[in-house]
């Protein structure tokens, strides 16, 4: 596959430059729009054929309304519905607000920053707490005491015997104690699971994913709501585990937190 | 080509069982992808595409990573436990509704 040079990706830039596309959209757009005219190239065609073939459908006044569009449905949009919810208390924002436009106008780029600002204001309130319950009735975690037995972090690994990153806590107790669920959620698996044993994820708001590891049962299947405090589970010793223990996990998107450090925010 | 409704419709269905197969995937790729599966019946806009991108990046569905390829920095998406979810929740339907598509249109197999 032929790879555009320097200048050959510069005389593409001065399109994307021209409908005033701004960074980090242009980089990305830059990429697919060489990625299309390499692709021609690797057909036959020459620089200069391949790149007014390639701009032909991606005229400027496209490429505008496509980084209006995108603005609208990932700012302006949640905005609205925030905006919304808390109309009564905002009385004078709302006054202020430019939301009488219609949604395809052009928005100005003061409107936007304001917007930005505005929602940067609110998102507090509104934002989803993280898993912060204890996923054992009767366990604080906030003062677990000898329950707590391993903690989230790098360690040596009880049995691979090799430095490894611990991605949740562990905490003790006996076969069949319940499992609560931390916060309302989805189950999205339940069953066995490899090295976790019989294992149960739960998906909530704002990406946050639990996960209850070595389980001796699950009490809920794929699928099924959940809310903080619902048994979902009993602790087990299933999976690569010393004895029985829970091992629990908290995700945000997809990286592993620790789960003692949410409660402390 | 199929008309832009139904595309409309189904866009997000297949951007996230695409992500969902292959992890992790950009933008171009997923078009050539769509295309080539298709035979060209089925195309994903770049006008529609980016979009919903960044939208479902917005909603903790994908996150994104951006590396160095020929000179130029490519943005990868990489599904979300969230995206799977919603991938395999999506496709369900999807399964579901053809089967009464078939029902009210009185489709047979050619």
């Amino acid at each position: 596959m032929p790879i555009l040079t320097e200048k050959q990706v510069a005389a593409v830039q001065a399109h994307l430059a021209m409908a005033g596309i701004k960074a980090p959209l242009r980089e990305e757009l830059l990429d697919h729009l060489c990625c299309a005219i390499e692709e021609r190239m690797e057909r036959g065609q020459d620089f200069e054929t391949a790149l007014p073939d390639c701009l032909h459908s991606w005229p400027i006044r496209h490429l505008k309304k496509l980084q209006t569009n995108i603005l609208i449905t990932t700012k302006l949009k949640p905005m609205l519905v925030r905006f919304t919810a808390t109309a009564a208390a905002m009385a004078g924002l709302v006054f202020l607000s430019p939301f009488s436009l219609p949604p395809d106008a052009p928005m100005e780029r003061d409107e936007v920053s304001f917007l930005l600002e505005n929602e940067y204001l609110l998102e507090e309130a509104f934002v989803f707490e993280p898993p912060t319950g204890s996923p054992i009735p009767g366990v604080d975690l906030k003062n677990p005491d000898k329950t707590l037995t391993s903690t989230f972090g790098m360690r040596m690994h009880p049995i691979f015997k090799q430095k490894r990153l611990h991605t949740g806590i562990d905490l003790k107790a006996d076969i069949g104690t319940p499992v609560v669920a931390t916060a309302n959620g989805k189950v999205v698996f339940a069953g066995e699971n490899g090295d976790y044993g019989i294992c149960v994820r739960i998906l909530h708001d704002d990406g946050y994913v639990t996960v209850y590891s070595h389980l001796h049962q699950h009490d809920v299947i794929r699928g099924e709501e959940v809310t903080q405090g619902q048994k979902i589970a009993a602790v087990g010793n299933t999976g690569k585990s010393m004895g029985p223990h829970l091992h629990y996990e908290v995700l945000k998107d997809d990286v592993p937190m620790d789960p003692l450090a949410l409660l402390e925010e | 080509m199929y008309s832009k409704e139904l595309i409309k419709g189904t866009l997000r269905t297949v951007v996230l069982r695409l992500l969902d197969r292959e992890g992790r995937m950009y933008g171009y790729q997923m078009s050539k992808l769509v295309e080539d599966m298709s035979a060209g019946q089925y195309k994903l806009t770049e006008g529609a595409l980016y979009p919903l991108l960044h939208k479902l990046v917005k909603d903790g569905m994908l996150v994104t990573e951006t590396e160095t390829v020929n000179g130029r920095a490519r943005r990868y998406y990489r599904i979300t436990e969230a995206g799977r979810a919603a991938a395999a929740d999506r496709r369900e339907e999807f399964r579901r509704f053809l089967l009464t598509m078939r029902q009210l249109l009185d489709l047979q197999p050619e």
